[in-house]
């Protein structure tokens, strides 16, 4: 009798109006079943309810783009509360950032996971953006997909300046005014955007306010947006990337694809396929409009219900970026400097450190790190797609084994270049060798634009070397992406005083 | 290659289950660590403490019945938030005179009530915070650690400017050590002295580290290479600590003080006025034990216009003719003690800095007409100070 007690509750709990309304089908038990789950549910139907099971290798997309919607996700909510503690105003707002730490019930905690989270943000966004970069899956037809996600990145650059300044304390307050300058060097706009962006000429009230502004409403609601375009996007242009040919033979027949060789997870015959598995069934996505490789290429036994496969995994991984963001808040406190003082600069002054690379070419030519470089690299990305015509390689990290080489060699190649010729401009620069130089001259022979030129120098020879734009193209955002992250590297850790070179292990490198 | 069906999702369960207990494990140890906050321990054993000097059931069960709060004291409007009661519990309790710290009965200070100064107005220290390391500013990136034994003397002197306080004796002979070894001749205070050496005008602004001022006192050439400044390695430690303590009080005026302090003028709707026998009621003031902040200030400018009122004094060269606590000419008046002068209100300074001599017929200090009304009444408000 016990047993049918807890039945007719069950049927009591689940079969009135109430729970029908909330949940309109049983907990399925076949693909069908689970499908329509998919559909009818807005959360998930988010994700395709069939899914290529190249798209699930870990290997692959290494999981940077959700794990970037998650983080985003956590910043929401943590910055949503830390919102009722904090005001805007330059008296008040160092004293809330001391009001987190010593009074407000889990400040300490919320103000560290907002901190760790949004900087863990900002390297996952641009690493999601190499992943997409490697595996070539820009091309046709995911182009725009590509400007949305550089125009997601830029946002997700602004969205972490911006919220920077809001402790007003040192540390921000000079960082904001460094990088505002930097911002400065385009001619014709570059003052007024500065001006624009601080509501004044120097950091001050009518700054924080408008970081504030941008950083609570403006610039979330725009990466909101357009996370959402991005994502509908990914759907629109038949799921994520993955090798053209079809790789189920590749697999099947045990004869490794020399194309799908480097494509690590496993193989299709792993995935637990649910009983019954004889009607097919095609999301709707699949009916869209367009050529989409969805249609061209592939088999249908590719193919394979993305409940529990998918969705579990995301379920993972929110709980893993949930995990090491909570360690992280716990062991590690978010940086709170002194009150910020206008007229007592920190020495050196550094930007946040996603700037610093640009800092250091600022250190040499205003026009090479404030302009050339700044405007090469959003127009360069933003670009890529409709320069790279050829879809040879989609879905393959580095198209290729040659690809792969050339990759390696100029990330591992032009490491040393920027220290090189930083250690050269020390002993023959410019200046030194002719004190009374042009800025023309200087500008061009300074480390930053010869670093600039070589790194095209040896895309247009991988070029004319190979005849594939897309080798060539690999050979130019790595050597650009190596240069980039040694001469950031050096900003943070080998710059002191007056910007002069220093070990990290001096006094006064780190602060 | 693995053909186990069930292989990936077994995998990724046991991912699930693994991570969800350890962000679980990160949970619960960041809830613990918000509870098991460091001044509650202190709460605890001082409730514990009046529990047992309680004589009555009632005064127990009064004790029984409260609760973990932090107490704070709100200063300058709003600008500066006490908390060092949230510890400090028994300051203004006779009954803990013997207890042992952060319990006991601090010593009365004649003029200088809890509820309106607060404490790190003489302390210093972090008033905000509320762990004994970073309440005591004994941490990094916080300016004003608590000034501790002797040199507690140096905030004194920071409000009180002019003649001798024989609560401060260190700070009285640091003065007199000051002219007595002619620092004066190479160094500045508000004006006077020579220029041979930086101005000390502000030095204890500047320099917040008593270590720092021995170190440097015994050894200049140590501290900042290339001085020329003769070591006093030969004074004893206790005048060392003297002149210690006058470098830290060549401060600004202490912004605790901006909405509360009854020797500068307030604003109020307009008309300026000067209240020195009943001062105006500090904005906010008081003692809250929310941990909400307070309303904004009204913005009286007390602090800015002490301070501008210090750096007008030492422009205006006054130094050169007027001495304030020994330091200047002797051609007028000496001001030490100018607030006291009977019969010498705002409005009579503000008229004698327009014209002197008709205030004070046969005057020769020249009159300060380039000056703007706020200037005139700041620096009226300075010389009210000095007593």
């Amino acid at each position: 009798m016990k047993g049918s007690v807890g039945k007719r509750i069950t049927t009591w709990v689940t079969g009135n109006r109430v729970w029908r309304s909330l949940f309109r089908h049983d907990l399925p038990h076949d693909d069908l079943g689970r499908m329509q789950t998919m559909f009818t549910n807005f959360f998930l139907h988010l994700v395709p309810a069939r899914v290529h099971f190249h798209s699930l290798r870990p290997g692959y997309t290494l999981g940077l783009g959700v794990i970037s919607l998650f983080l985003f996700a956590i910043l929401v909510v943590t910055g949503v509360l830390l919102m009722f503690f904090y005001v805007p105003w330059a008296e008040r707002a160092y004293h809330d950032m001391k009001d987190l730490e010593f009074a407000v019930s889990y400040g300490v905690i919320l103000r560290n996971m907002h901190r760790w989270a949004a900087h863990a943000m900002v390297a996952v966004v641009f690493l999601h953006m190499v992943r997409v970069f490697y595996t070539g899956s820009y091309k046709r037809p995911r182009e725009f997909n590509w400007v949305l996600g550089v125009l997601l990145w830029l946002l997700t650059l602004g969205l972490s300046f911006t919220g920077y300044l809001l402790p007003w304390d040192q540390l921000a307050f000079w960082a904001i005014t460094v990088g505002t300058s930097i911002a400065s060097y385009p001619p014709w706009i570059g003052k007024t955007l500065r001006v624009l962006l601080l509501g004044g000429n120097t950091v001050g009230q009518g700054a924080l306010l408008r970081f504030y502004v941008l950083h609570v409403v403006a610039l979330p609601v725009a990466v909101a947006l357009l996370v959402a375009v991005h994502l509908w996007r990914v759907r629109k242009d038949g799921g994520l990337s993955r090798p053209l040919t079809p790789a189920l033979p590749a697999i099947a027949g045990g004869v490794p694809d020399p194309a799908t060789k480097d494509a690590t997870g496993p193989a299709l015959a792993e995935y637990e396929i649910f009983p019954p598995f004889s009607q097919k069934t095609y999301g709707l996505m699949e009916l869209a409009w367009g050529t989409s490789p969805v249609v061209e290429t592939q088999a249908p036994e590719e193919e394979i219900p993305s409940w529990p496969h998918l969705t579990f995994r995301l379920l993972v991984l929110f709980v893993g970026v949930l995990a090491v963001m909570s360690t992280m808040a716990y062991f590690f406190d978010a940086p709170l400097e002194e009150l910020a003082n206008p007229t007592h600069p920190p020495n050196p002054a550094k930007a946040p450190w996603y700037f610093l690379g640009l800092q250091e070419l600022v250190s040499y030519s205003a026009l090479v790190g404030g302009v050339v470089v700044p405007a090469l690299l959003i127009l360069g990305l933003m670009s890529i797609p409709y320069v790279d015509l050829n879809r040879e390689g989609e879905g393959i990290w580095f198209t290729s084994q040659r690809g792969r080489r050339i990759a390696l060699a100029c990330l591992l190649g032009t490491a040393p270049l920027g220290p090189l010729l930083i250690y050269l401009n020390g002993h023959f620069g410019a200046r030194l060798l002719w004190p009374e130089a042009p800025q023309a001259v200087v500008d061009l022979l300074n480390p930053g634009s010869l670093l600039l030129f070589l790194i095209v120098l040896i895309s247009l020879m991988t070029w004319r070397v190979t005849g594939s734009r897309r080798a060539a193209a690999i050979a130019l955002f790595s050597a650009f992406l190596s240069a980039y992250v040694i001469l950031m590297i050096i900003g943070t850790f080998f710059r002191g005083p007056n910007w002069v070179w220093v070990w990290p292990w001096q006094a006064g490198a780190i602060y | 290659m693995a053909r186990d069906p069930g292989a990936s999702l077994r995998r990724w369960t046991w991912a699930f289950a693994l991570l969800s207990l350890w962000a679980f494990v990160f949970f619960v140890l960041s809830l613990w660590r918000d509870y098991a906050r460091e001044w509650k321990g202190y709460q605890k054993t001082f409730l514990q403490m009046e529990l047992s000097q309680a004589k009555e059931e009632r005064e127990r069960q009064i004790v029984r019945a409260r609760d973990y709060e932090l107490n704070q004291i709100i200063v300058a409007g709003g600008r500066r938030m006490d908390r060092c009661t949230t510890c400090h519990l028994g300051i203004e309790d006779p009954r803990f005179n013997n207890a042992p710290q952060p319990f006991r009965t601090h010593p009365a200070i004649a003029k200088h009530p809890f509820d309106k100064f607060g404490c790190t107005v003489c302390h210093q220290g972090q008033d905000m915070a509320t762990t004994v390391k970073a309440a005591h500013g004994e941490v990094g990136f916080w300016e004003e650690p608590m000034l501790r034994g002797p040199y507690l003397q140096a905030t004194c002197g920071g409000c009180h400017t002019g003649a001798e306080l024989k609560e401060a004796p260190l700070l009285a002979r640091g003065k007199q050590l000051y002219q007595e070894k002619g620092c004066v001749a190479c160094h500045k205070v508000r004006g006077a002295g020579g220029s041979l050496g930086p101005d000390l005008s502000l030095v204890g602004t500047r320099r917040k580290d008593p270590a720092w001022h021995l170190k440097h006192f015994r050894d200049p050439q140590a501290i900042s290479p290339g001085s020329t400044m003769p070591p006093f390695a030969a004074l004893p430690e206790q005048d060392l600590q003297a002149l210690t303590v006058f470098m830290l009080s060549l401060r600004e005026a202490p912004s605790a003080l901006a909405a509360s302090t009854p020797l500068v003028a307030s604003t109020t709707g307009g008309a300026t006025h000067m209240s020195r026998t009943a001062p105006a009621p500090p904005a906010a003031t008081g003692r809250a034990t929310s941990t909400a902040g307070a309303p904004p200030p009204p913005g009286p400018g007390a602090l800015a216009r002490l301070s501008r009122a210090k750096v007008l004094y030492a422009e205006k060269s006054c130094v050169a003719c007027h001495a304030i606590g020994g330091v200047g000419g002797k051609v007028g008046p000496d001001l030490t003690a100018e607030g006291g002068t009977p019969g010498r209100d705002l409005e009579w300074h503000v008229k004698h800095f327009r014209n002197p001599a008709a205030v004070v017929p046969g005057s020769i200090m020249p009159p300060l007409a380039d000056l703007s009304e706020d200037d005139i009444k700041a620096l009226a408000a300075y010389m009210l100070s000095l007593k």
